[in-house]
């Protein structure tokens, strides 16, 4: 019996000492979980319609940093925060594009607010710097960016992978 | 609120009744984020619905069929009497009709809430051990309507909305989603009609009135949906977390990306696939998602897969059932009826069977949770259970005299048992920060957990050696038992001596004290001591055979106490423990135990005087 004995107690420690290393082995470190979003995913091809006319693919802005920024006319917080979005643009030393997409329902009301904007920063509005799409029924807001609330800003890198997305108006 | 909620859901499309003709296998492993880790739809329907309804089907409906309906179909789900309150003073205080079956529906309970809001605030605020059963009943019933109320509007923002505005007929708008791009045009509208007619509806025309019922319906959705996060089907693709997210969440906190468009796409599908019950679009959009869940870090669909077979084959109850066979199997061999050693085969077959099936089980749980056995109660009783069971075997293979059966399938059907009361909505919960540590649970919790499995062995065989002796069975029969329960009880101190040190290692990395005297601390030396006072007072001759055997029969108190015993006092660092639960059992245990002992010396100790034959 006692020969079984020290045989069943060496085969426990045993069977310990093994799960022990397993286990220690095979610990979940916090970082794997979130490799999603160090991925970065690319962002998707899609052809805007812009407000003058004329359409744009996404990745022909392939080189350039972009900010991809959901705005309406009608959203408080767009309208306060449009001035100072682009003083951002024209002194940002990435030159970034501002693919700045509206969500009116009504193209006019639109064009209508961005009067004093291509006027106080024209160089901007003509050198390419801030492009002006429209996207009445929200197949592109809604349906492929899912924006729902304005403003959002998604920061596309010069590689097409989307670096992050701004909830509400950009702070800083 | 939730009678707002109520009338809103009512505003859902119901659909006809009919005979369920989707099929569930590949949407129940579809994989959710609930309570910190992934797992299948299956379980988190199973979770919920042994929540609110005490049970994992209702008749032939099973919980996944019940949370597709609640999802997909919230208008009908509402119906169903889905609450059980038992407590008879809960019925009373919410003014609920009594019924034979105890069961409600969600606007019976809502309703019932909302007319006793003044009950329901001072319960809000008072601390939970100091609420009566009834009290308590109320409270569950209020977190539960909550939680209903969360699984039922959580895929509301693509189901049909009765609401029809004159636009509807070009744009084919149906769904929340649908009408949420229009919402500022159809306030603005709203607003003018105010403007011109006031508030009194009788002065609108049809359109007008429509208009305002719509906005009234779509600004409650959204109200009441903001909270709306308990369906994290969604992985993140903003922000460094690895929080999923429920559709409603991504909608209200701007956690869409194209990412989650494929998801939401995907699951309006399934939603449309089950209100039409088209078999076929339901499978395929079933597989697309499941097939689609696969790439996101994290998920396991072979661990998924083997959860849902775990929750429908219940192995631990199986085995459970082979113990308690094996035990009447072995009441038999030992009353010494005839044809003993088929009866004898019998049982260690069952038991056998039993442990099998127990051990797979825990492996099961093992390979989902991708950490050691235990890492809570419940799993210290399903852990301890199995070392008894397979030590009983062992014992029963080298003496063959029926007392390793006896110890095994009496440990193993009686802890099973008891394990039940600890379960918990989900057996398989996550652990706390602090006890996550594959390396500590697979050294310091193991050994001292095989050290209560040795030591609850060493006690059943005290109690054998004294109900032999109390029986006058022959002596060289009982000294052959009590050598067992001696070597046992050394094997126990090994383990629990050694897993305490390991345990004082572990406090000394993760609190930066060795020993702190606290209770969990203190019920591990006391085991320790207790083994060390009896050994030694047996080596040295101050206890005979019977001090001894009643001195190790009591150690089953001593283990019940440390090991459930400390977490009834909820105070010490040892929070992860603590439990209200099973504290009249382990009282009726250790007098049952107390009077075991006190009875058998007694007799024992009148027939060494020669009071009694």
């Amino acid at each position: 019996m006692e020969k079984y004995t020290k045989l069943l107690i060496v085969v426990i420690v045993v069977a310990l000492t093994l799960a022990a290393a397993w286990f220690d082995r095979t610990s979940i470190t916090p970082d794997e979980s979130s490799e999603i979003v160090a991925q970065n995913p690319v962002a998707p091809d899609v052809t805007f319609t812009l407000l003058d006319g004329g359409t744009l693919k996404l990745h022909s802005l392939a080189g350039h940093k972009v900010l991809l920024h959901f705005w309406a006319s009608w959203c408080a917080p767009c309208r306060a925060e449009f001035s100072g979005l682009l003083t951002r643009i024209q002194h940002d030393p990435d030159h970034p594009i501002l693919l700045a997409v509206s969500g009116d329902v009504n193209a006019e009301d639109a064009k209508r607010f961005l009067v004093p904007y291509q006027h106080d920063f024209k160089t901007l509005f003509e050198n390419g710097s801030v492009i002006v799409a429209d996207d009445p029924h929200h197949d592109i807001i809604e349906g492929v960016f899912q924006t729902f609330q304005y403003p959002e800003t998604i920061v596309i890198n010069p590689d097409l992978t989307m670096r992050e997305k701004i909830v509400g108006t950009i702070e800083k | 609120m939730r009678i707002k909620l109520a009338f809103i859901l009512c505003l859902f499309f119901g659909f006809a009744a009919h005979a369920d003709a989707l099929n569930y296998d590949t949407f129940s492993q579809i994989p959710i984020q609930h309570e910190g880790r992934i797992k299948p739809l299956d379980t988190f329907a199973r979770v919920h619905l042994q929540r609110f309804y005490g049970a994992s089907h209702i008749g032939d409906m099973s919980a996944i069929q019940w949370l597709a309906q609640t999802m997909f179909d919230p208008a009908k789900a509402m119906e169903q009497p889905i609450f059980l309150v038992k407590d008879a003073d809960a019925q009373a205080m919410l003014n609920l009709p009594s019924r034979s079956d105890n069961l409600y529906n969600f606007a019976e309970t809502t309703s019932a809430i909302a007319a006793n809001r003044t009950l329901m605030e001072p319960l809000l605020q008072m601390p939970a051990s100091e609420l009566s059963n009834g009290q308590r009943a109320v409270m569950e019933l209020y977190e539960n309507t909550g939680l209903f109320t969360q699984i039922m509007l959580s895929n509301t923002l693509f189901l049909s909305l009765s609401i029809h505005l004159p636009q509807d007929t070009d744009k084919h708008l149906s769904a929340f989603i649908d009408y949420y791009a229009s919402m500022p045009e159809l306030k603005k509208s709203l607003q003018a009609i105010v403007k011109n007619k006031g508030t009194n509806v009788e002065k609108y025309s049809l359109d007008e009135i429509q208009l305002a019922q719509a906005m009234r319906t779509l600004d409650t959705t959204a109200e009441s949906t903001a909270d709306n996060v308990l369906f994290r089907v969604i992985p993140p693709t903003w922000g460094g977390t690895d929080e999923w997210l429920s559709p409603w969440a991504i909608f209200h906190q701007g956690q869409g990306s194209p990412h989650t468009a494929e998801h939401m796409t995907l699951w309006r599908s399934l939603a449309n696939a089950y209100q039409a019950q088209d078999a076929d679009a339901w499978q395929k959009t079933s597989l697309a998602l499941r097939e689609k869940m696969l790439t996101v870090p994290g998920v396991r669909p072979d661990a998924l897969s083997l959860e849902v077979l775990y929750y429908r084959w219940l192995p631990l109850a199986k085995s459970m059932a082979l113990y308690v066979v094996g035990f009447v199997f072995t009441l038999l061999c030992l009353t010494g009826l005839p044809r003993v050693k088929t009866v004898r085969v019998v049982a260690f077959l069952a038991t056998s069977a039993g442990a099998t099936l127990h051990a797979a089980s825990i492996a099961a749980r093992v390979y989902i949770l991708q950490r050691p056995p235990v890492g809570t109660l419940y799993e210290s009783l399903l852990f301890v259970s199995l070392i008894a069971v397979l030590f009983g075997l062992f014992l029963e293979s080298r003496f063959r005299n029926a007392l390793g059966l006896l110890v095994a399938t009496f440990a193993g059907s009686l802890l099973l048992f008891a394990s039940q009361s600890f379960s918990g909505d989900d057996t398989m919960s996550m652990l706390i920060a602090v006890l996550n540590t594959n390396f500590w649970l697979a050294t310091h919790v193991l050994c001292i957990t095989t050290g209560y499995g040795f030591g609850l062995v060493a006690g059943i065989i005290a109690h054998v050696y004294l109900i032999m002796r109390c029986l006058k069975r022959p002596a060289e029969n009982r000294r052959q038992v009590l050598r067992g329960g001696y070597g046992t009880a050394l094997i126990a101190l090994l383990f629990t001596s050694f897993g305490t040190i390991l345990g004082g290692i572990w406090a000394d990395q993760s609190w930066g004290r060795f020993w702190g005297w606290d209770p969990k601390e203190n019920g591990a030396l006391l085991i320790c001591l207790w083994l060390i006072w009896l050994l030694h007072s047996r080596i040295s001759g101050h206890f005979g055979e019977r001090g001894f055997a009643v001195g190790l029969s009591l150690l089953n108190i001593v283990i019940a106490l440390s090991w459930l015993g400390v977490n009834l006092l909820s105070t010490g660092l040892h929070s992860y423990g603590f439990t209200d639960k099973a504290a009249w059992a382990l009282a009726t245990f250790c007098g049952v135990e107390c009077s075991f002992a006190a009875i058998t010396y007694f007799i024992l100790w009148r027939r060494e005087r020669g009071e009694i034959y």
